[in-house]
């Protein structure tokens, strides 16, 4: 026998050996796991007949933030007994990113929504953080049998997923059956978009360049934003894509160099190259003093100090909400003591008492309810909240919050760390939506 | 490389025993979703996927049969046709759901309520007229193209896959007009149905699936068409066409010198192999619901080329069966097996971490084991068989 | 097949060397031109419109291109001598990032040095990530390609697939999948200033790397005995063998070389850039494959030619401010390029025809 045929031999014995050994012990350790819920869902932590979701990007560099959220989800659930009324629930945190992404994945959503949509016995899901995510579970959860799946998102700011936005057939597209099951506690990005622009205008700044990573996300922040400050006056000389696979971007700045700007805006998430980015951007306009530096809360992820380095020092990132390390309301103060010792950390992620909250949101429509998935979906809307983790806020009949504040971070010591928070009028946001 | 003539082969087919396996896999295939709800408490659903997921595995299996008319039988090598699938998948789109609501309310056949704005053909209608498109696209591609030989093909047919989906995302703003909502992507698509109108007539067949067994219409919607590309594939490969495009594969100047339009029968396997892509793309995203330009990267075409390369290139049940498998281990087989991985050895490893990895060391494996693919056609067989005899008189001759 | 179809069909059967039919080659010239007048007045009109903007993404270009044209340059040794797509290649650029990454900045911690410190270590960096990707190239030959030399074409296409997803993975396995990055390595202070802005000393040092590189490399294909054999296995293979030519060795060397390449194109990514990721290859990849087929595949001075082609592409595409399409259209428009070359010269910029090997 010649080595060749040997080795091929080996090889596919070893490879039978790999497999067999997998099958064989696939039996008595199985069984735990809910049937039917995606391939990407942990194990259910408590105990009961009803099943609560979330789903969250757990890889990649949102890991951190993510990671919070579930563990602000079970520490509300835990605090109730895993009992919602009369239900008692079970628990599991489930994936939407892919590790190769390291970032949501829209193949993975879709998966997640139609296994979703076969459980029966699932009363809400918590999440999505990706409004582009959102986007694809949404609808198809909404066909869910028996009334679309209450879905609460801590973290989608997307305006359309509740509101016209412009694009044709939003909202409604997202809830093709006509009746609504999504309502959110993030704030939209519209209040954002204005936000941002009235904290230019407080800095005088006159000239913006805007650029956006061609997401989702980035565009839709992007747009609201160009809205708002031209409202506001202030000129903007250019909102234009980048591409996030180029190696670097001295070029595009040296064009947008030209045009003189005194501010950049950057609209997009950190892991589409923002490092780099922000690098070209200090090496060509000069320091984030010299010419001013403002990202959207995609930026707000502990990779853009590491990323960028000494060139993100100064920089300002907004996100939609309050700090919650700073919340001051005794519910939020509460949240933040419990929290913190359940899980022995210092620090909040941006999201992860909103998180808390969605539950809480999710929870009380359940109360409410006759225990059918359209009558929770019902009693998602207009829910009043006077002594909420995050303030005392409604939800409105579209699924929004009250709540529009949005605070403004500096980038400092390679640290994030909040300055002010800014408060645009309703009028500017409704502006910034066009 | 002079090469005697090879023998008029069987098709696999034509033995009795490959019949009965064939009749038995479809069988197996077509009662799937009751097996799947049976075995439901038993361990093997950990490794068996569920409807939809199976529903996906099958739809990926007919782009892997597709891009066989292109890469199997034709012999050029396609590097690009996620391109297909994203025609197919955008026509749905515009077909079926809100994208157009100024053109005012088209419900034909739709599966929504009379009166939605947007166009909302039926769905059948939608796959055969995404398919057709697609097809004509392969064409508008093909003609420029094709007289490329080789690799220079597989390169620019990598570029149209790249071009095409830069073009969906890029088209929220074509001289100021929304074709394709750019990034965000298309939402909101009509599922699967026979409508209102079919439904008050016979009430079998629903007006849409969205009861509690829509993943099982899906399901079998997917059985039909692979059924569908599996019988084309075979009509065509025994049809005049078919040796045409085996005469290319084997030798373009000997074809050419014979009397075979070069440029046609090209063109005719590329439109072929487009119209099962495009169909396939329509059908994904009717069942999604939505889509969006990041689906349809270079992975995808490299998955769909990995089928028919790994299954057996140019044997249509080796492009099945490689495509169910790799669809298979991408969708569930590396969760199942990272799940009873971590949960025997009590572990927390991330298996999808390491998804990549593990599939790149599984394809490189197997195609060193077996370099013809799972099963390879009865003349590649032959092919590699009369190699291997020359190679002992010549060792490591010039590859063919 | 019935009737033949007009031109399309006749002249197709005149295979491999007429592949632009002769009768519509007037037309196709013409069409051809006009293209080429269109691009060259669009060039034309940006410079003068801002001619220091003009002169300041040139020199972004060629900076650029010169790392594309490193990297194309391995997918062409390796394409002209095997037929083979090396999918991989890409994947053992990022390694040579990553290696730098590892040698130069976490142990030798080269961004706490300057002046000749700096450059010691860089050069230690260089060196490593050079020798490591021409042994990982060697590897990956030996390992995934060797067996399958007499196995259907297409069957070592698909282990490069495998084995371009196995070296990415092992990068984010080893570094994780987020980036690594550091603060800027090399000096940075103007040589000369155009409009305001600054053509600094790191450019000028990718040059002073780059260039050298490609030369020395021509010199070795063309001038010893090493080379010599390469060519000649690239040639005829069993030409070569019976020549008393080691083809085995002659094709490791290719692949070293390449590698090597490769590795020099990661340090300098590194370097000038200061962030990598598991999927850098990638994109990398993708250009500077575009650029080896662009300039002629299997032609040494073509990859280079075409390396810098794209760099130019992609800096006008989104430096250039009188209609540009702006960079979301980078890659249509790069393989918008390489379709309309290959339809006008089938082989590329300085290909020559393939030979009529089946």
């Amino acid at each position: 026998m010649s080595m060749r045929k040997l080795g091929s031999i080996l090889l596919l014995a070893g490879a039978t050996a790999v497999l067999a050994t997998a099958a064989a012990s696939a039996g008595p350790l199985s069984g735990k796991r809910i049937a039917g819920l995606p391939n990407t869902c942990s194990k259910p932590v408590g105990h009961g007949k009803y099943v609560i979701a979330s789903d969250f990007p757990l890889q990649g560099s949102l890991r951190p933030l993510s990671v919070q959220m579930v563990e602000a989800v079970k520490l509300e659930l835990k605090k109730m007994h895993y009992k919602i009324g009369k239900y008692s629930v079970q628990f599991v945190s489930c994936d939407d990113s892919t590790a190769a992404k390291g970032s949501w994945d829209p193949q993975t959503c879709t998966n997640n929504a139609n296994s979703y949509k076969s459980v029966t016995n699932l009363l809400g899901v918590i999440g999505t953080y990706n409004s582009g995510c959102a986007e694809i579970i949404a609808p198809i959860i909404n066909r869910a049998p028996g009334g679309g799946i209450p879905m609460v998102s801590p973290a989608n700011t997307y305006v359309g997923l509740t509101k016209k936005s412009g694009v044709a057939g939003e909202p409604q597209k997202y809830f093709p059956t006509g009746k609504r099951n999504y309502a959110r506690v993030a704030v939209p990005d519209n209040f954002q978009g204005a936000a941002d622009a009235l904290y230019l205008k407080h800095r005088h700044i006159k000239r913006v360049y805007v650029l956006n990573d061609a997401e989702a996300y980035g565009l839709g922040i992007a747009n609201n934003f160009v809205r708002a400050a031209k409202k506001l006056g202030l000129t903007v000389l250019g909102n234009s894509k980048w591409d996030a696979s180029q190696p670097n971007y001295q070029s595009l700045y040296q064009g947008i160099a030209s045009k003189h700007p005194q501010a950049i805006f950057l609209a997009g998430i950190v892991s589409n190259n923002g490092g780099q980015l922000i690098k070209d951007k200090v090496s060509v306009l000069g320091n984030n003093t010299k010419v001013l530096l403002l990202a959207s809360d995609g930026f707000n992820d502990s990779a853009t100090p590491k990323d960028a380095g000494n060139s993100a020092a100064g920089m300002f990132i907004t996100i939609g909400g309050s700090d919650p390390n700073k919340l001051s309301n005794p519910t939020g103060r509460a949240f933040v003591k419990a929290f913190r010792k359940a899980y022995h950390v210092k620090h909040l992620e941006a999201y992860t008492a909103y998180a808390g909250q969605a539950l809480l949101v999710l929870a009380h429509a359940i109360n409410k309810s006759d225990g059918s998935r359209l009558s929770i979906d019902k009693h998602l809307f207009k829910q009043k909240f006077p002594k909420g983790i995050i303030g005392s806020f409604k939800i409105d009949s579209s699924g929004d919050p009250s709540l529009g504040g949005v605070t403004v971070d500096v980038v400092k010591h390679g640290n994030i760390k909040a300055v002010t928070t800014v408060n645009p009028p309703l009028s500017l946001a409704k502006a910034a939506l066009g | 490389m002079r090469r005697p003539r090879l023998p008029a082969l069987p098709a696999a087919t034509r033995t009795p025993l490959a019949r009965l396996l064939v009749a038995a896999c479809f069988c197996a295939l077509l009662i799937y979703p009751w097996i799947y709800s049976k075995y439901l408490t038993t361990t093997l659903t950990q490794w068996l996927p569920d409807t939809s997921t199976a529903f996906v595995i099958l739809a990926f299996t007919v782009m892997g049969l597709g891009l066989n008319f292109v890469v199997g039988y034709a012999g050029l090598l396609d590097l690009g046709y996620v391109a297909f699938f994203a025609a197919g998948a955008y026509i749905a789109g515009f077909l079926a759901s809100e994208q157009f609501a100024n053109a005012g309310s088209v419900v034909f056949g739709g599966t929504v309520l009379p009166g939605t704005p947007g166009i909302h053909l039926s769905p059948w209608l939608v796959i055969l007229i995404a398919a057709i498109f697609t097809a004509l696209l392969g064409i508008v591609i093909g003609i420029p193209t094709l007289r490329l030989r080789g690799d220079y093909l597989a390169i620019v047919t990598l570029g149209f896959g790249e071009i095409i989906p830069q073009f969906v995302r890029n088209g929220d703003n074509l001289g100021g007009f929304n074709l394709t909502n750019g990034s965000f992507g298309m939402n909101g698509i009509d599922g699967l149905g026979f409508g209102n109108r079919v439904h008050h007539a016979i009430h079998a067949l629903p007006a849409n699936f969205l009861n509690e067994l829509d993943s099982r219409w899906y399901y079998w919607t997917a059985l039909a068409l692979v059924v569908v590309t599996i019988v084309s594939s075979i009509l065509l490969r025994d049809s005049r066409l078919g040796r045409a495009w085996i005469a290319i594969r084997e030798d373009e100047d000997a074809a050419a010198a014979m009397g075979v339009p070069l440029m046609r029968t090209k063109t005719l396997s590329y439109a072929i192999g487009a119209f099962f892509g495009g169909a396939a793309g329509a059908l994904i995203t009717l069942q999604a619901g939505a889509t969006s330009p990041d689906a349809f990267s270079l992975q995808v075409s490299i998955f769909v080329l990995s089928m028919v390369i790994l299954g057996g290139i140019g044997n249509v049940w080796g492009v099945a069966l490689g495509g169910i498998l790799l669809a298979y281990v991408n969708y569930k087989g590396l969760f199942a097996a990272g799940n009873t991985f971590n949960s025997t050895f009590g572990t927390n490893v991330d298996i999808p971490e390491y998804s990549y990895l593990i599939y790149g060391v599984a394809i490189v494996l197997f195609m060193l084991v077996r370099p013809e693919g799972l099963i390879p056609s009865a003349r590649r067989r032959a092919e590699l068989h009369e190699e291997e005899e020359e190679e002992n008189l010549v060792p490591e001759s010039s590859t063919a | 097949m019935g009737t033949s179809v007009g031109t399309a069909a006749e002249t197709s059967r005149r295979p491999s060397f007429a592949l632009v039919p002769r009768l519509r080659s007037r037309a196709v010239a013409v069409v051809g031109i006009l293209l080429l007048a269109l691009v060259a007045f669009w060039l034309v009109e940006n410079a003068v419109h801002d001619i220091r903007q003009f002169a300041l993404v040139s020199l972004n270009g060629i900076t650029n291109g010169s790392i594309y044209a490193l990297v194309a340059i391995g997918y062409t040794l390796v394409y002209g001598i095997l037929e083979l797509i090396n999918f991989a290649h890409g994947d053992v650029f990022s390694w040579g990032a990553m290696i730098t990454y590892s040698v130069a900045i976490s142990w030798l911690g080269a961004s706490g040095h300057s002046g000749i410190a700096l450059f010691g270590i860089l050069a230690v960096g260089l060196v490593c990530a050079a020798l490591f990707c021409a042994t990982l190239n060697m590897a990956v030959e030996r390992v995934a390609y060797r067996r399958l030399r007499n196995a259907p074409r297409l069957a070592p296409l698909i282990t490069a697939i495998g084995m371009s997803f196995v070296l990415s993975n092992l990068i984010a396995v080893v570094y994780g999948f987020n980036y690594v990055s550091s603060e800027p390595l090399l000096p940075r202070g103007a040589l000369f200033t155009i409009g305001g802005q600054a053509y600094g000393w790191d450019k000028l040092i990718v040059l002073l790397i780059t260039v050298p590189t490609l030369v020395s490399l021509m010199i070795v294909v063309k001038r010893t005995r090493w080379g010599k054999a390469m060519r000649a296995t690239a040639q005829n293979r069993d030409a070569a063998r019976l020549m008393g030519i080691d083809v085995d060795r002659a094709i490791a060397f290719a692949f070293g070389l390449g590698g090597a390449l490769a590795g020099i194109g990661g340090f300098v990514y590194l370097v000038y850039f200061t962030q990598g990721r598991f999927d850098l290859g990638f994109r990398i990849g993708l250009f500077a494959f575009t650029a080896a087929v662009l300039g002629g595949i299997g032609n040494i001075l073509g990859a280079a030619l075409g390396g810098y082609l794209i760099g130019f592409i992609e800096n006008y595409n989104s430096g250039l401010t009188w209609h540009a399409p702006g960079p979301s259209w980078t890659e249509s428009l790069v393989f918008i390029l390489l379709i309309l070359i290959l339809v006008f010269r089938p082989h590329g910029l300085l290909g020559e025809s393939l030979s009529t090997r089946s």
